[in-house]
C-alpha cells in the first residue's frame, strides 16, 4: 500500500504548482506514463499471481475433497466389514443348523462382494473327502452340494494345497490347466472370474470359501481376496464352534442314547426330588415323567417301603456306610405292587450333591422264584401225597382185598357145609368190598384230578335249597341205619353267585356223609345254610367222636384220617376233595371240633 | 380142638376168620381192638392167636409186646396179619416173638399151614398142656 501513496503524493504536489513550464510537463507525463504502465505491469503480473495461486488452490481442494471423499468410503467400507464379521458371529452363536449359517454368511457376504454364487468346502484330509456344505450357484444349483466327495485336482483342491487365495479367470484356468495344477474341477468351468480362500479349521488347512461371477463385468480382485479371506476366518472359528459343539452333542447323544435305551431305570435324586429321569424309569415305576418329577422322590414308592429308603438316602447323602443295593415295591398309577431293586450312589449334580439310581424291576423275577417255590412246594406235596397213596393201597386196598378172598375161598372150600343164608352173606361181603375198593378208586382218582387241577369248574346258575334238600335225602337213603337225627335250617336267598353242583355235592355230601358216620352212637346232625352279603355259609355240626386238637392241621390232607375213627370204614380222602372243591369257588372252609363232643365244619362260598 | 383168638378191628375180615377157624373144627374167639384182644388172650388163654397190626385202642405190636411181657402168655403162638407187607415190618414183627407174619390178602391155605404148624395134632393135648 506504500506504493500507492507514493503515487497519490507526486499529483497532489503537481497540482499545487501551476506555473510549471510545458517541456518540464511533458517530461513529467512521459515519466507518469512509465509510471502508470510500470503500476499496470505490476497490476498484471499480481493478477496473473492471484490467479495461479487461486488455482492451485481449487486443486489441492479438489484434490482433499476426494481425498476425504475415499477416506469416507474406505470407513464405510470398514463399517460394513465390521457389520457384516459381527452379524456372521452372532449368527454363529445363534443356534442355527450349519447350513442356515452358512446361507446367512452368503448372504451376509453379498453386502462385501459381488457373491452371486459361493459354496463352503470343507476338508476331511484324514478321509481325504471333501463336504460341499453349501453350494449355491446360479448354473450348477445345488447340485454340487454333497458329501464324502473324493479329493481330486480341481480348484478347490488347489486353493487347499496352496494354502493361498487364488483369483482364477479363464486365462489362468487356462494356464493351470496346462500346467496340470487344475485338470479335474467340476460344475461349470467357464466362469469370468473366481476366487477362493482357505480356511484354518484348527490349526490346518481344512476348507476353502469360494465365489464366482460368469458376467463379463465381473472381475474379483486382490482386495476382494482380502475381504473373502476375511470372512473366511470369521467363518472358519464358528466352524470350529461348531465342530466343538457338533462333537459334545454326538458324545451327548451317545449317553444319552445309552441311558434312555437301557432297561435299567436311572434317577437322579436331589433336593428330595427326581431332577432326571429315563424312560425306562418311567416303565418301570408305571408313573408318568411329569408326576414323578414333581412329586417327592419317594411318591410312587410303597408306603412300607419309604421310612427306610429316606432313612437311606439320608445316610447316603451325610457320606454315612450304606447297603448300595436293596428291594422296595413301588405303586404303579393303575395299582399295582411292583418289586424293585436298586443300587445307588452318590454324585455331584449342577455342582451339589445328589444321588444316582439304577432300578430294576425284580417283579417277575420274583414272581418266578415264587413259582417255582410254589411248584416245588407242590411237587413235595404230591410226592407226599403219592407216598401215602402208596402207603394206603398198601393197607387199605389189601383189607378189602382180603375181605373179598376170604370170601371167595369159603365159598370155594367149605359152600357145600355152609348153610344158603350164610352163603348169601358172604356173597354179600364181597359186593361190599368190591365196591369199597371202586369207591376208594374213584376217589383217589377224583383227588388226582384235583390236586392236578383238572378238576373241572363250571359255575351256573343253581336252586341250591332244592340242591341241599336233595344231598340231605341222597345222604338219609346211603346211612339207613343211622342212629342221628337230622335237622335242616336254610335262610338262603336267590344269589346272583354261580356254583358248580357238582362241586357242591363234594362239599356238602361228604360233610353230611361223615357228621353220620362218625356220630356211630347217634345224636343230632344239623345242617344249615345261611346268606352273608354275596356268599353263602354251610355250617354241618354233629354230637359225635370229635378231632383231636392236635390232628385238625392235617384233617384236610389226603390220605389222613383222625386216629379215633376206629373201625368206622374212610379213605382219608372225603375232606380233601371238599377242601379242593370249596378252593374251586374261591371260598374258606374252618372246623371247630371238641374230641367226644362233636364237630362243626363251617363252609363259606 | 384148639382154641383160638382172632383179634381184627376190620368185621368182615374177623367174620370171615371165624367161619373158617369153626369150619376147620377150633373153637374160636375174637375181639375188634387191641386191648380187647389182649383182655381176651388173658381171659381165654388161646392156643393160638391171629392178630391184625394197625388197630385202635392198641396195635397189633403192643398186643404182642404185652404177651411176651408176661410169663404165662409168652408162649402162644402169635401170628401177624399185617396190611403192611413191607418186609422190615415183618422182620421186626418177628425179632420182637411173632411167630407168624402173613400179608393180607391172605389165603386158608397159608392159614392152615400155620395151623398145622402150631397146634397140636388132632387128638393129641396141645403141647403147653
Amino acid at each position: 500500500m506504500g506504493f500507492q501513496m507514493v503515487r497519490s503524493g507526486a499529483v497532489a504536489a503537481a497540482a499545487g504548482t501551476r506555473m510549471v513550464s510545458e517541456p518540464d510537463l511533458r517530461a513529467e507525463l512521459t515519466q507518469l506514463r512509465r509510471q502508470y504502465d510500470a503500476l499496470l505491469a505490476r497490476h498484471r503480473e499480481l493478477q496473473a499471481e492471484k490467479q495461479k495461486q487461486e488455482t492451485s488452490a481449487n486443486v489441492w481442494l479438489a484434490q482433499r475433497t476426494r481425498e476425504l471423499q475415499t477416506e469416507a468410503l474406505d470407513q464405510k467400507k470398514a463399517e460394513t466389514l465390521q457389520r457384516v464379521f459381527y452379524r456372521i458371529a452372532e449368527r454363529a452363536a445363534a443356534g442355527l443348523s450349519f447350513y442356515d449359517f452358512l446361507q446367512s454368511v452368503h448372504g451376509l457376504l453379498g453386502e462385501l462382494l459381488y457373491a452371486k454364487n459361493c459354496y463352503v468346502c470343507l476338508y476331511d484330509a484324514q478321509k481325504h473327502l471333501k463336504d460341499f456344505h453349501y453350494y449355491v450357484d446360479e448354473r450348477d444349483g445345488d447340485t454340487l452340494q454333497l458329501s464324502n466327495v473324493p479329493y481330486r485336482r480341481g480348484l478347490t483342491e488347489f486353493v487347499l494345497r496352496t494354502a493361498q487365495p487364488q483369483l482364477i479367470d479363464a486365462a489362468r484356468l487356462k494356464a493351470l490347466e496346462a500346467a496340470g495344477e487344475v485338470t479335474e474341477g467340476s460344475g461349470d468351468m467357464t466362469f469370468t472370474t473366481w476366487l477362493g480362500v482357505p480356511m484354518q479349521i484348527r490349526g490346518t488347512i481344512g476348507g476353502v470359501l469360494a465365489v464366482q461371477g460368469y458376467e463379463p463385468g465381473i472381475h474379483y480382485d486382490a482386495s476382494d481376496a482380502d475381504i473373502l479371506s476375511f470372512v473366511a476366518n470369521h467363518v472358519s472359528s464358528a466352524i470350529e464352534r461348531y465342530q466343538a459343539l457338533d462333537d459334545l452333542r454326538k458324545s451327548e447323544e451317545r449317553y444319552r442314547t445309552v441311558i434312555e435305551n437301557v432297561g435299567v431305570g436311572v434317577v437322579v435324586v436331589q433336593d428330595g426330588r427326581m431332577v432326571f429321569a429315563n424312560p425306562s424309569l418311567v416303565r418301570i415305576v408305571g408313573h408318568p415323567l411329569a408326576y414323578l418329577l414333581s412329586q417327592p422322590f419317594t411318591a410312587a414308592v410303597h408306603p412300607d417301603d419309604v421310612p427306610v429308603m429316606l432313612e437311606r438316602h439320608q445316610r447316603r447323602l451325610r457320606g454315612e456306610p450304606v447297603d448300595s443295593f436293596y428291594g422296595f415295591r413301588v405303586v404303579t398309577q393303575a395299582g399295582a405292587i411292583r418289586s424293585l431293586e436298586l443300587s445307588a450312589v452318590k454324585i455331584e449334580w449342577g455342582k451339589r450333591d445328589a444321588t444316582l439310581l439304577f432300578v430294576v424291576d425284580a417283579t417277575a423275577r420274583l414272581e418266578s422264584e415264587q413259582t417255582q417255590r410254589t411248584t416245588l412246594q407242590r411237587q413235595s406235596e404230591l410226592n407226599d401225597m403219592k407216598s401215602r397213596l402208596i402207603s394206603v393201597a398198601s393197607h387199605e386196598f389189601r383189607t378189602p382185598l382180603a375181605i373179598i378172598l376170604s370170601s371167595a375161598e369159603l365159598l370155594k372150600d367149605y359152600g357145600n357145609r355152609l348153610p344158603d343164608t350164610e352163603k348169601s352173606e358172604i356173597l354179600v361181603t364181597i359186593e361190599t368190598g368190591v365196591q369199597r375198593m371202586t369207591r376208594m378208586l374213584d376217589r383217589v382218582l377224583l383227588l388226582g384230578k384235583a390236586d392236578a387241577h383238572m378238576l373241572e369248574f363250571q359255575p351256573r346258575e343253581i336252586d341250591l335249597v332244592s340242591l341241599c334238600h336233595r344231598l340231605v335225602d341222597e345222604v338219609r337213603t346211603e346211612h339207613p341205619q343211622s342212629a342221628c337225627q337230622l335237622e335242616t335250617k336254610f335262610a338262603v336267598m336267590p344269589t346272583p353267585r354261580l356254583y358248580d353242583e357238582k362241586l357242591l355235592r363234594h362239599i356238602i355230601g361228604n360233610l353230611l356223609s361223615n357228621a353220620i358216620k362218625y356220630s356211630p352212637r347217634g345224636g343230632k346232625v344239623v345242617f344249615r345254610a345261611r346268606q352273608t352279603g354275596e356268599n353263602v355259609v354251610f355250617e354241618v355240626s354233629d354230637e359225635g367222636i370229635g378231632i383231636p386238637a392236635d390232628e385238625i392241621a392235617h384233617l384236610f390232607e389226603s390220605f389222613q384220617r383222625a386216629s379215633n375213627v376206629g373201625d368206622i370204614q374212610g379213605t382219608g380222602l372225603g375232606l380233601a376233595i371238599v377242601k379242593n372243591s370249596v378252593q374251586l369257588h374261591g371260598g374258606s372252609i374252618g372246623v371247630a371240633s371238641i374230641l367226644g363232643k362233636g364237630t362243626c365244619f363251617t363252609v363259606k362260598i | 380142638m384148639a382154641r383160638i383168638l382172632v383179634i381184627e378191628d376190620e368185621a368182615s375180615i374177623r367174620t370171615n376168620l371165624l367161619r373158617f377157624i369153626r369150619l376147620e373144627g377150633h373153637d374160636v374167639s375174637d375181639a375188634a381192638d387191641g386191648r380187647a384182644g389182649l383182655q381176651a388172650a388173658k381171659d381165654h388163654a388161646p392156643d393160638l392167636i391171629f392178630c391184625d397190626v394197625m388197630m385202635p385202642q392198641m396195635t397189633g405190636m403192643e398186643v404182642l409186646s404185652a404177651l411176651q411181657g408176661d410169663k404165662a402168655l409168652q408162649h402162644i403162638p402169635f401170628i401177624f396179619l399185617s396190611a403192611s407187607a413191607e418186609p422190615e415190618r415183618k422182620d421186626e414183627a418177628l425179632r420182637r416173638g411173632a411167630s407168624g407174619y402173613v400179608t393180607k390178602p391172605f389165603n386158608f391155605a397159608q392159614l392152615r399151614a400155620l395151623l398145622h404148624q402150631y397146634l397140636p395134632v388132632a387128638g393129641e393135648p396141645p403141647v403147653h398142656g
